[in-house]
């Protein structure tokens, strides 16, 4: 039985929009998009995986019908017609947004939740819902999560509260790489 | 004149460290009984643990200070660059963020040799095959700087998700990876300027880390995997340009895995082998009753008790025509 591989294409406008749209919520106006040096393409499936390509590879996989599992920077995925930033897109904003929170623990690359009192410093306010890039010390990336806590309740917070919480089986902390990626 | 009868000690070693007789017979064969004799006490104690620095996340020296600050002991590796050895460390190096952040790999010291020997170039297209988990493949994109172009093949579903893994840790962004089997190359109707080829091998050179290997693989499975190992170096030259190099490896002793696939290939094939410029012992000029190509000695084999390292074969080669 011939084996059937999932399709890897250009993303289509509609896909490259919702990408457009969470990279712009974390740039400032007169950042550049570091999506401007990148080809997006879209890898075929009930979740859509989404890829930022260089222009030579971009030449290259142009008519290339050929069982491709992965190219370029997993920026993220698409499902139910949302864009889900992960690890690798979250790496390419750290140093264009100041939606940062830094952590003073660990914990959190081994599938933990952050709590109120590991919060060390963030650069911006931000409301419950949000998305943020999380940074350890010395800004060493960690990875993105969606805060549960406006910033303007945390002083009021309980230090054992659950700011972000853990995404166990998602790219979106980069221990995820020894969980699941080996 | 009677060959010399090896002394029942080194069997005796053997099989207290529990090889197969044939495999002890073949390394007295290889490089005499008193070599035979430190490798297998070689393979018994730990290799050290090297990490390769990557230059796309972090500087060298910026990774080796926030190591060095968090109790982290490394020591240069003559040679290479890129390569450290951690002499101690307070934290598990395999899980500190830095290493999430792919500031470096974990990554034996004879294993880089293969990406450096082969020396790709910014915009070259670079093929990677039998590519998972990925150590040389990161390694090729940080020489290269991220430009130009690997394209790195790998059959299995399950270690493509450990190759993208890699891939995406380190930073790497010129790669392609291609689910497919390395003798269908061809279908992709390009032609490669370099092609590293780390041959899927029986690993009897990185027994330190794999005991099992001392009595897991017959001589049937080492002329196995030298039929698979011909069959890929084959499809590997057809797609590989005119003037283009190939770097051959595998971390095996066996001269069926090495001298004789290259030995094949040379009769068959428009090729020229490559000297290699790194330390090491010289291909087999012969072994049993076979007598190889005069070239093999171009090639290189990395002996574990002599380099301290993994046991690697490194062949390079330049296609004719």
């Amino acid at each position: 039985m011939k084996r059937t591989y999932p399709v890897f294409r250009k993303s289509s406008n509609e896909e490259e929009k919702l990408v457009k749209e969470t990279f712009d919520y974390f740039l400032d106006k007169e950042s550049t998009n570091p999506l401007d040096n990148y080809h997006l393409w879209t890898k075929e499936g009930k979740i859509k995986e989404i890829y930022a390509i260089p222009e030579e590879t971009n030449k290259l996989l142009q008519n290339m019908n050929k069982p491709i599992y992965s190219s370029g920077i997993p920026l993220g995925s698409i499902f139910q017609n949302k864009f889900q930033l992960e690890i690798e897109g979250a790496h390419l904003i750290l140093p264009l947004t100041n939606k940062i929170i830094e952590i003073k623990t660990e914990q959190f690359l081994y599938g933990k939740p952050i709590f109120v009192e590991n919060i060390e410093n963030f650069e911006t306010s931000f409301e419950e819902g949000d998305l943020l890039i999380i940074v350890g010390r010395n800004k060493l990336h960690y990875g993105i999560g969606i805060s549960r806590i406006s910033s303007k309740n945390i002083q009021d917070a309980k230090r054992n509260a659950i700011l972000i919480k853990e995404f166990e089986k998602k790219p979106r902390d980069r221990g995820w790489y020894l969980r699941y990626g080996n | 004149m009677k060959p010399i009868q090896p002394s029942a000690s080194v069997y005796n070693l053997g099989e207290k460290y529990g090889y197969l007789p044939y495999m002890i017979d073949r390394y007295i064969e290889i490089f005499g009984e008193e070599e035979t004799t430190k490798l297998l006490h070689f393979y018994e104690s730990e290799l050290p643990k090297i990490i390769r620095l990557n230059s796309l996340r972090s500087p060298y020296s910026k990774t080796v200070e926030l190591l060095t600050n968090k109790g982290v002991e490394l020591k240069d590796i003559l040679g290479i660059e890129e390569g450290k050895e951690v002499v101690s460390s307070l934290v598990p190096i395999g899980a500190t963020p830095e290493y999430l952040n792919g500031y470096y790999f974990l990554q034996g010291k004879n294993s880089m040799y293969p990406s450096l020997v082969l020396n790709p170039k910014k915009q070259e297209l670079v093929g990677d095959f039998a590519a998972a988990p990925g150590g040389k493949t990161t390694h090729l994109a940080q020489l290269m700087e991220n430009e130009g172009n690997i394209f790195a093949l790998e059959l299995s579903l399950k270690r493509c998700r450990s190759l993208k893994a890699n891939l995406s840790r380190m930073g790497v962004k010129n790669t392609t990876v291609f689910q497919m089997d390395t003798r269908e190359v061809t279908t992709l109707g390009i032609e490669f300027d370099k092609i590293l080829l780390d041959a899927p091998c029986s690993g009897s050179g990185v027994i330190s880390s794999d005991y099992t290997r001392k009595s897991s693989k017959t001589l049937d499975d080492i002329m196995n995997y030298h039929e698979y190992q011909t069959s890929l170096l084959s499809s590997s030259l057809e797609v590989l340009k005119t003037n283009g190099k190939l770097v051959y490896c595998t971390c095996s002793l066996e001269p069926e895995e090495n001298e004789f696939v290259i030995s094949r290939v040379l009769d068959k094939c428009d090729i020229e082998l490559v000297e290699i410029n790194i330390d090491g012992d010289r291909g087999l000029e012969k072994f049993l009753q076979y007598e190889f190509h005069e070239d093999i000695v171009k090639t290189k084999r990395l002996y574990p008790h002599k380099t301290g390292g993994e046991g690697f074969f490194i062949a390079k080669m330049v296609k004719n025509r």
